[in-house]
């Protein structure tokens, strides 16, 4: 059995890497406000936000693919932009299943976020606010230490969610080494082709991978429990 | 002085709030019956309730007029309050918190050395709120609420919930309050031997 990797796998490795980083740090940023929202807001407008932002949970990634695929192409206001600003099509471009992946695990980082904000006391912001402290400080200053164990847990499932994309990157990104082969379409190409000491390891790889994700979410949910208990 | 001319309906209910009550760095002590609206008062006054409608001046200032549709807002009262659960941070150790008020005071009447003096509280600088007592807890809370460096402090029944050695204890530390710190306060409790012992005036809702 020959245990190491191709050049096409660790470039799809250090791929991998970098889409579910970019796609934790952006979902982070934009998550973490909105799960507030959602997470204090009894209006019927959030309601449907929520309904909305939960949809890829649902939805097939095929399906999901399908549609960007389409909003993708030049013939779109949205393709047609891209095009005319960067020269290339945003379909088959790692810009393209970074955009993918944001909306795909958008429900994978709001519903951990919503549910943490949700257990926490908010008589501190009003203590808080007695204090001196402006609301983004009290938010700063109190709502994120606090809710730390919880938006770490949320970092880290939004990261292994990404990892594991398989459908909805095959139908924007195709298979393009270097450009959108992440790690498991690396690995669906290495059993297509019968190279299975290739996809032992990668298979491996990822298994042990998500294990870790999982204990480390559930150390750290003991954590966040008792921390706005 | 303080002044207020406020209504709010929560849950149904409806209170009306008229009075002028002459602070004077007195301690004013409020009584009513349960339910009757002592919190709500505190929580209006300290501009918590943003429901609530009409006037309210401190010393002549204005933090509230409704016609002017003016509303000061929590963070900008220079209002201390000493909530009846404490409502200490549990991430944030004794001396962390008691920081936090004199970082945010726009103005340092009292240091920080002075304050853990009055309020004996250098053995607990390092604990987490969870390892205190109950007793330990509300002497914290009030020794942050005064590093705010407050205009006015609120106390909402901050007795209740402590043993009797604890009141006890909290009425050395409420004399000190009064006669080191010289500050205005608002005393709510529903028990009447308790604002008898603490209080300069006594108002019932």
């Amino acid at each position: 059995m020959n245990l190491s990797l191709g050049p096409a796998e660790i470039a799809a490795f250090w791929l991998t890497l970098k889409l579910a980083l970019s796609t934790t740090i952006i979902l982070m940023l934009i998550c973490i406000p909105l799960a507030w929202w959602l997470a204090k807001s009894k209006s019927w407008f959030s309601m449907i936000i929520e309904s909305i932002v939960a949809l890829p949970i649902v939805l097939p990634p095929t399906v999901l693919g399908f549609y960007l695929l389409i909003a993708f192409s030049p013939q779109t206001i949205l393709g047609e932009q891209y095009l005319a600003i960067t020269g290339q099509q945003l379909a088959f471009s790692f810009y393209g299943i970074l955009f993918a992946s944001l909306i795909y695990s958008l429900p994978f980082a709001i519903q951990p976020l919503q549910a943490t904000f949700s257990q926490l006391d908010t008589r501190l912001l009003e203590t808080a606010q007695s204090l001196g402290a402006k609301p983004l400080d009290a938010f700063i200053s109190v709502v994120l230490p606090i809710c730390k164990n919880g938006i770490i847990s949320a970092a880290l499932l939004c990261f292994a969610h990404t990892v594991g994309e398989f459908g909805v990157i095959l139908m924007i990104g195709g298979n393009i080494p270097g450009e959108t082969q992440v790690l498991s379409i690396a690995l669906f190409d290495a059993v297509e082709s019968l190279q299975y000491d290739k996809a032992h390891l990668m298979a491996a790889g990822l298994l042990v991978f998500s294990m870790i994700i999982l204990i480390v979410m559930n150390i750290l949910k003991r954590g966040q429990l008792r921390a706005t208990d | 002085m303080l002044q207020i001319d406020c209504a709010i309906t929560l849950n149904q209910r409806h209170f009306t709030y008229k009075q002028s009550l002459n602070l004077n760095n007195r301690c004013i002590g409020i009584s009513g019956d349960s339910g009757c609206g002592k919190t709500t008062l505190l929580r209006i006054i300290a501009g918590l309730e943003t429901r609530a409608t009409g006037m309210i001046q401190l010393n002549g200032i204005e933090l509230q007029d409704s016609d002017k549709k003016l509303m000061e807002p929590a963070f900008n009262r220079d209002i201390g309050f000493v909530f009846q659960d404490t409502r200490l941070f549990p991430h944030l150790n004794v001396l962390a918190n008691l920081n936090y008020a004199l970082k945010r005071a726009d103005k340092i009447n009292f240091s920080l050395e002075r304050v853990v003096d009055a309020f004996s509280l250098t053995p607990l600088l390092k604990r987490m709120p969870q390892m205190l007592s109950g007793g330990e807890k509300q002497r914290v809370a009030i020794a942050r609420a005064i590093l705010s460096s407050p205009k006015l402090l609120l106390m909402d029944e901050p007795l209740s919930g402590l043993d009797f050695a604890q009141k006890n204890d909290f009425l050395k530390y409420f004399n000190q309050i009064k006669s080191e710190f010289n500050l205005p306060i608002i005393y709510v409790s529903h028990i009447e031997q308790e604002l008898n012992e603490l209080s300069d005036e006594i108002i019932f809702l």
